[in-house]
């Protein structure tokens, strides 16, 4: 069975570039699209996709919003954020939300279908900020002692695709395969989603104590 | 005829002296020295016949008994305690007689004193009424204290078998007597006398008079500051202590009901060492402080109720002062042991006066009891100054180094304040640096924005038609540069925080398509490295632009199949610093095109624009180029981040002009 797809995007050359690329593979199709916020909540709601690509810079809205009630209704259903040029603080935002992947929105088009295997598969792409995001949000001696912490490897193999090492290079570093660094990375990515909801509460408390100063 | 001839010696006068000169602040006396300054040196050489013996006559008549006297010792006897019962409606009477020539008295006038006489007397001279202490009736009054002087007139006086009689009085069987009794010239009577009511009456009156102003000070502070139980205590001390001196000096009971004021008289002794108790507790926190004064208190009241219903008086006085006993030795023991846990100033001098004042008790019992003469007066009234000037001292002390707490408070306030407010003062630029730091952040996200929404979708629009029309055409690599110049500006925005290897591996994630559709096979070997703590944001556009020309150049001018990125710590001359090194196996420097050349021109600018060395050559086994940048972890002192920007941005300027046509077709 084909992975079904839903696509939100509001630029139509991106989202016919996109709608042309996945029905081509084969075994990927698009089975909804979205142009803006107010489309993208009911297709949201409906549901019946396997697979989100959710551009965040929609004109009527936000698209973290939109991946976190997907995250939340549809759970099985995986995220990918499209994006321009690979914003890492919106990417990281957005899988706080929930969102397992990332697409850039200009050469990188082209990956979009081995992209949404991958995620399906149970990898996550990843860049060196965001892996450095993650060393910095799971450094053990950063913040409460509930948060969960890194495993050796974990660090290792974020440390190694901080500096730009490929999955490939990785796998073939430490002896695992490609497919289970993407793993390691999906995993990290639902440990940053769960950990990101009982930071924002610390956030907001610090926020408070900044004010009452 | 017994007399004793006797030098008058004012013993223990000096002491008082000494005292009084302290208390009241007046100024010494020259002549002072070691002896009454009452006396003048005749006075003291003179004679006075003392009287320790004399005929006593126990008939109670109305005129001198002519019968049944009896040679008797006078001094602090008390005659008719089992002899006459107690009737409060009637007084006792007792005479005594003693004899005199006029030649044993010296020349010149003469005169009589008794130190006391309890209770009134009337005095004759060979058969005639000299002298009395009361007018008319039956006046109740005291005479226990006073010292009585009267002239013996000329007239009456013979050469020799001189009688001089007294009648005494009293309400009380117990209570009657007669002190001391001298015959002598009248100045050295006088001067004696004046002495003696100093120090027995007018000297408690000053103590009073001292005390009930120290008393109503303590009194008005406390109505003040009510919860200053200490205070309190002070000024009840205060009152009893100035209620029980009054007996000293009173002519007569100060209400109707004589019995019931004498009663209260001793039981003041015992009351007074309630409240010093209770003065002493609160001065060091004793607790079940309020639970022993209740007690002492019940015990205060019962003895009353026992004086009261007892008539002897005697003993009454004898209960009140044997219960005052175990109070004061209480009280003593707990300022001792106040003044050894905590041996100030003020402890002591406590512990000092109140032992005093129990000596000066011990004292007038004994002068009381005629167990001995000592200062010939009662030193309790002035023992009661000694102890109020050193709660004085001790309260007044405390006082005073609660205020220099609180002053010393208010400087630790004042050092808490200004550390408060440095601290606000930090926290506000650290708000500031925050503010700063989201408005740059969000014009950050602004700008992105812009380019997102403008700029790169028309850039990535524009491709895509470009690709269209012709995927080998000109414009098609203007815009993947121009694209790819927009990512490596905005990824010098990236927060890298100096890691080098972190922005080499953003880089990898924009050049990696570039190289894979040139057929350029990248190796990657970059190792964990410190961060440089100058690489903020316009010098990471710098180092990615190098590393972008090195990159250009490669896949442009080189022909190459591999390119090798290196990232490892290196020293150089003998400083640290962080080494990254692009080696491809292509035609090498020499075989490439000149614009290859230029382009290391403007990368070894912007590299001196940043402090860093670029250093070209051979690749591995001689083939190929390699172009290594190395970063310093310091930098030198001459290149500030100004100077390096504005040498970057000149580097910026020239190196526009031979890229550009470059690309162009």
């Amino acid at each position: 069975m084909a992975i079904r797809t839903a696509v939100i995007e509001d630029d139509p050359a991106v989202l016919a570039q996109l709608t042309r690329l996945i029905d081509a593979s084969g075994d990927v199709e698009v089975s909804h699209t979205a142009r803006n916020y107010a489309e993208g909540v009911k297709l949201v709601r409906a549901g019946g996709y396997d697979v989100l690509m959710c551009d965040l810079g929609l004109p009527d809205g936000s698209g973290i919003d939109l991946i976190r009630s997907s995250v939340s209704l549809h759970p099985a259903a995986d995220v990918i954020v499209v994006t321009m040029f690979a914003d890492h603080k919106k990417v990281l935002d957005s899988i706080k939300a929930g969102a397992k992947g990332y697409l850039l929105k200009d050469e990188n088009l082209e990956d979009c279908v081995q992209g949404i295997r991958e995620i399906r598969r149970g990898g996550s792409p990843i860049n060196p900020f965001i892996a450095r995001k993650l060393l910095e949000r799971f450094r053990p001696d950063t913040s409460d002692a509930q948060q969960e912490v890194l495993s050796e490897r974990e660090t290792e193999v974020l440390g190694l695709l901080a500096r730009g090492y490929s999955y490939g290079e990785i796998a073939t570093l430490l002896g695992i395969s490609a497919q289970t660094v993407g793993t390691y990375v999906k995993r990290l990515y639902r440990k940053l989603e769960v950990g990101s909801r009982s930071e924002a509460v610390f956030e907001a408390s610090s926020r408070g104590l900044l004010n009452g100063l | 005829m017994a007399f004793r001839a006797a030098l008058f010696r004012p013993r223990g006068g000096f002491l008082l002296l000494a005292f009084l000169v302290l208390v009241l602040g007046g100024p010494a006396r020259s002549e002072t020295t070691g002896a009454s300054p009452f006396l003048d040196r005749h006075v003291q050489t003179g004679t006075l016949l003392d009287y320790r013996q004399a005929e006593v006559n126990l008939s109670q008549t109305s005129e001198i008994p002519k019968t049944g006297w009896e040679q008797k010792p006078i001094t602090g006897q008390r005659l008719l305690r089992d002899v006459v019962p107690y009737n409060p409606d009637k007084n006792v009477t007792a005479w005594y007689r003693v004899r005199f020539s006029r030649s044993d008295a010296g020349p010149g006038p003469l005169a009589f004193e008794t130190d006391h006489t309890a209770e009134r007397i009337v005095v004759y001279l060979n058969g005639v009424d000299i002298y009395r202490s009361f007018g008319v009736g039956d006046r109740f009054e005291y005479g226990w204290n006073k010292p009585r002087m009267g002239l013996l007139p000329e007239a009456l006086l013979r050469e020799d078998g001189n009688e001089l009689v007294l009648r005494v009085d009293a309400a009380y069987p117990a209570a009657l007597r007669v002190g001391d009794l001298r015959v002598g010239g009248f100045d050295a009577i006088r001067a004696a006398h004046e002495w003696r009511r100093l120090t027995r009456v007018e000297g408690p009156k000053v103590v009073n008079g001292v005390l009930a102003i120290l008393t109503l000070a303590i009194l008005l502070f406390w109505s003040v500051r009510p919860q200053e139980s200490i205070f309190g205590w002070m000024g009840l001390v205060g009152v009893v202590w100035f209620a029980r001196n009054i007996h000293y000096y009173a002519d007569a009971p100060l209400f109707n009901n004589g019995d019931l004021f004498w009663s209260l008289t001793h039981l003041s002794l015992f009351v007074l060492m309630v409240v010093i108790y209770g003065f002493v507790a609160a001065f060091i926190e004793l607790p079940n402080r309020r639970r022993v004064v209740g007690f002492l208190g019940l015990c205060a009241l019962a003895i009353l109720l026992l004086h009261i219903s007892f008539t002897d008086l005697i003993f009454g006085m004898t209960l009140s002062y044997l219960a005052c006993i175990p109070v004061s030795l209480w009280v003593i023991w707990l300022f001792m042991r106040h003044a050894i846990v905590n041996p100030r100033l003020d402890s002591l001098v406590m512990f000092v006066a109140i032992t005093t004042a129990f000596l000066f008790s011990v004292h007038d019992l004994g002068l009381m009891a005629r167990t001995w003469d000592g200062a010939e007066f009662y030193l309790q009234p002035y023992g009661g100054l000694i102890v109020y000037s050193a709660f004085c001292f001790a309260v007044g002390r405390r006082v005073l180094l609660a205020l220099t707490k609180v002053e010393g408070m208010n400087e630790e306030l004042a050092v808490q304040v200004s550390e408060a407010t440095r601290e606000l003062r930090e926290s506000e630029a650290a708000r500031r640096q925050l503010e700063v730091s989201a408005a740059v952040e969000q014009e950050r996200s602004r700008l992105m924005r812009e380019i997102h929404d403008g700029i790169g979708s028309n850039l990535v629009t524009a491709l895509a038609v470009a690709r269209r029309q012709d995927e080998q055409g000109p414009s098609v690599g203007i815009l993947k540069r121009s694209i790819s110049d927009l990512k490596i500006a905005i990824d010098s925005l990236e927060p890298s925080e100096g890691d080098v290897s972190l922005v080499l591996g953003s880089f990898r994630q924009r050049t990696q398509a570039d190289l894979e559709q040139a057929g350029i096979a990248l190796k990657w070997n970059v190792d964990a490295i410190p961060p440089l703590d100058w690489l903020d944001a316009p010098n990471t556009l710098q180092v990615l632009r190098i590393f972008q020309e090195v990159v250009t150049n490669v896949i442009k001018h080189a022909a190459a199949t591999e390119i090798e990125v290196r990232c490892r710590a290196e020293f150089r001359n003998g400083l640290p610093g962080v080494l990254v090194e692009f080696s491809d196996n292509g035609v090498g420097l020499k075989g490439s095109a000149p614009a290859a050349g230029k382009g290391i021109v403007n990368m070894t600018a912007r590299a001196e624009a940043l402090n860093a060395q670029l250093t070209t050559g051979s690749g591995k086994n001689g083939a190929g180029t390699s172009v290594a940048l190395w970063l310093p972890y310091r930098r030198t002192a001459a290149a500030t981040d100004s100077m390096s920007t504005e040498r970057a941005s000149a580097a910026e300027a020239t190196s526009e002009r031979p890229r550009k046509p470059e690309s162009l077709p």
